[in-house]
């Protein structure tokens, strides 16, 4: 496989790629923060060495640059890009988000807009070769909206509805589109939340997804349980629901 | 947030930065001081603790940066860990140039440390190793050392407990080795005689060596034990093997133990045991580096054992010139005591000097003693070996230590004052305030 990774610095999508490479596919990689990013690719290089074909430092915000990063790859790998993981996320200041417009859009533009604006690229160019996967993260936020994050919650809940909609207009292209939603996971993007066990490892994370992928799943949870505590959630009546403060 | 050492000892309320590329100076800045690091918290007693500040945590910092596959120079992020070396390195044909009883340390925390294994006795400390490391200061600088740079600072840094700031990223030396195999031979010795006989012997033929004792045993029988050495094993020698593939822990003990669980009876029944298990011959068989060197990482959580009350780990070194009425001694006041457990392990050390300033290991004798935390009698018991290795001009090793005193440290580690010196003025640790403002 040859992988395009967007949000290549976040925690997941590193982990995820370490996974991928290790079964002997090859990745390009984007992401925003250059020495991040040069630091990851180090890594990767000395674990897998020839296995990164080449990288592209951007903002995903700036959407008339997707069709560009999608053509770098492409010459980089010097085939078609046939998978692609989609990780990039903000995990905005509620309170902050709620008081100004600005960071609202802001946080939907990373986590809905750029992904909208990739697989629509990837859609055209996936369902012209008649194949290919795109994984896209999403979150079990995304399955209910909940007090403690009605910004970030709905962002998620959008992208969910979205991939679900192009899962199915991609279908008969032989094109796989995958939702993967973890639950909380212990990385620089939750190091400010209070850790207890329910937080899993990316490792655990990365290991729960690819098998999954084997499988040909179309909704991913991970870790597994997910599924049954978000089925729970969903189910809570909205008048008990609304006085929980979780 | 609260940090355990692996003793159990644990120290609440603390601040927290979990670290990672690209350093932001200015969170970090603005922390409570003072600071310490934290790798996998394997250090038994407070040198990996803070009572109050803030704690860098650096398992984030968890990525390779260069692997030169001639040379053997290795340059990771501190926060790697020795378990995850050894994935990386060994089916390339390297290993660990000197490795705790333990994978599961980090980079950073080897280099603390100063930490020595089985091989001390030929191949010295980790710190004789490692070419250069990048600091991180304080101040937020970020400050390269070397022997060619910064060469005091790179010295106080081996050895130096975190104390001089916290180490981000360091290059060192693997060694090659033609297989993943051992070469390993273990055999029953009845007594101290018996030791000392054996171990002349094996050292001259022997990279790795190390004994077992049962710290119980009296009489005619007093440091009686097992004893274990091993080579890397040569490509003939492992034609036909397959190496290890899950190298997790398989087992795990799930929850503390009731205090009762460990005590004299069941520790003298499971020393029994263990000294029949091996032969009054040599045994020689080709295993796996894990379970030659990692006996204990197998049970994932085996510190639980010891029940909450958590227990010390008491290791010191004795010089070769006193270690005949020394070693007897102590060995024969610790079987009295009914105090040990089943963890007592003896060892030489060699000639071979460290770079560190406050590097524990010196010629002589090393003995290991773990000592469940049931309060006073442990703490006299320990005391009374603290007085003996002081007198004898021994010492003991601070990555174990949680009671030292303050005039044993200054006694045993006369270095500190110069070491002082290059302590960075923010960070401290319960260790160094305990042995140093008494």
């Amino acid at each position: 496989m040859n992988i395009i990774v967007f949000g290549a610095t976040s925690a997941i999508a590193e982990a995820l790629c370490r996974k991928f490479l290790s079964e002997n596919h090859k990745a390009f990689l984007v992401g925003r923060n250059e020495e991040k990013l040069r630091k990851i690719m180090e890594d990767l290089e000395v674990r897998y060495p020839g296995k990164i074909v080449g990288h592209c430092h951007a903002d995903l915000v700036d959407f008339e640059g997707h069709e560009k990063i999608i053509s770098e790859a492409e010459k980089a790998f010097k085939e078609d890009v046939d998978t692609a993981i989609i990780a990039q996320g903000l995990l905005p200041n509620e309170e902050a988000c709620l008081k100004d417009l600005t960071l609202i859009r802001r946080s939907y533009d990373i986590n809905f807009f750029s992904y909208v604006s990739i697989v629509c690229k990837l859609a055209d160019r996936f369902s012209a070769s008649k194949r290919g996967t795109i994984v896209a993260i999403s979150s079990v936020a995304g399955d209910r909206g909940r007090f403690s994050n009605p910004i970030y919650g709905s962002s998620k809940a959008a992208l969910t509805a979205f991939l679900a909609g192009m899962r199915a207009r991609l279908f008969k292209s032989g094109v796989r589109v995958v939702t993967v939603k973890p639950g909380i996971v212990d990385t620089p993007m939750t190091s400010h939340l209070k850790k207890s066990a329910m937080f899993a490892q990316v490792d655990q994370v990365a290991d729960g997804i690819y098998s999954k992928l084997k499988k040909g799943s179309d909704v991913i949870y991970v870790p597994w349980f997910w599924r049954y505590i978000m089925f729970v959630i969903k189910h809570i009546p909205e008048m008990i629901f609304k006085k929980l403060t979780i | 947030m609260t940090y355990y050492s692996w003793g159990l000892l644990k120290k609440q309320n603390l601040g927290t930065v979990k670290l990672d590329w690209p350093i932001k100076l200015d969170s970090y800045r603005s922390q409570n001081k003072p600071f310490l690091s934290y790798g996998m918290g394997r250090s038994y007693g407070d040198s990996c603790l803070l009572d109050d500040g803030t704690v860098l945590e650096t398992r984030f910092l968890n990525r390779f940066s260069r692997f030169d596959d001639s040379s053997g120079m290795l340059t990771a992020d501190a926060g790697v860990s020795f378990s995850e070396i050894l994935e990386l390195v060994v089916p390339r044909g390297w290993f660990l140039p000197v490795t705790p009883g333990t994978k599961y340390v980090t980079l950073g925390g080897a280099i603390a440390n100063d930490i020595h294994g089985k091989n001390h006795h030929v191949d010295g400390t980790f710190g004789c190793y490692v070419e250069s490391l990048k600091l991180l200061r304080s101040s937020g600088e970020i400050i390269q050392c070397s022997n060619q740079e910064n060469s005091e600072l790179f010295a106080a840094t081996i050895g130096g407990l975190g104390l001089t700031g916290t180490i981000l990223e360091a290059s060192f030396r693997l060694k090659k080795v033609e297989s993943s195999f051992i070469f390993s031979q273990t055999k029953q010795f009845a007594n101290i005689d018996e030791f000392l006989e054996i171990n002349r012997e094996s050292e001259k033929n022997f990279p790795y060596t190390v004994a077992w004792i049962d710290c119980l045993s009296k009489g005619k029988d007093l440091g009686r034990g097992v004893y274990h050495r091993g080579r890397h094993a040569s490509k003939n020698e492992s034609v036909g093997l397959k190496p290890k593939s899950n190298r997790k822990p398989i087992l795990s003990v799930p929850f503390y133990f009731p205090d009762f669980v460990l005590n004299n009876l069941t520790v003298r029944a499971f020393n029994e045991v263990y000294f029949r298990k091996a032969t009054a011959e040599w045994k020689s068989e080709i295993i796996d580096y894990e379970p030659f060197f990692y006996p204990l990482d197998a049970v994932g959580n085996w510190n639980r054992i010891y029940g909450k009350r958590g227990f010390f780990q008491h290791q010191f070194v004795i010089p070769f010139e006193e270690s005949d009425s020394s070693l007897r001694k102590i060995m024969q006041i610790v079987a009295e005591s009914g105090l040990g457990s089943f963890l007592s392990v003896l060892k030489t050390f060699g000639e071979i000097k460290s770079p560190g300033m406050l590097s524990f290991p010196l010629p002589g004798y090393t003995l290991t003693l773990d000592f469940a935390n049931i309060g006073v009698r442990a703490n006299d018991l320990m005391d009374k070996l603290d007085r003996i290795v002081s007198d004898c001009g021994g010492r003991v090793y601070p990555a174990k230590d949680a009671r030292m005193s303050a005039m044993m440290f200054k006694a045993c580690y006369p270095n500190w004052e110069k070491f002082k010196q290059y302590q960075d003025e923010n960070y401290t640790s319960s260790f160094w305030e305990r042995v140093t403002t008494q």
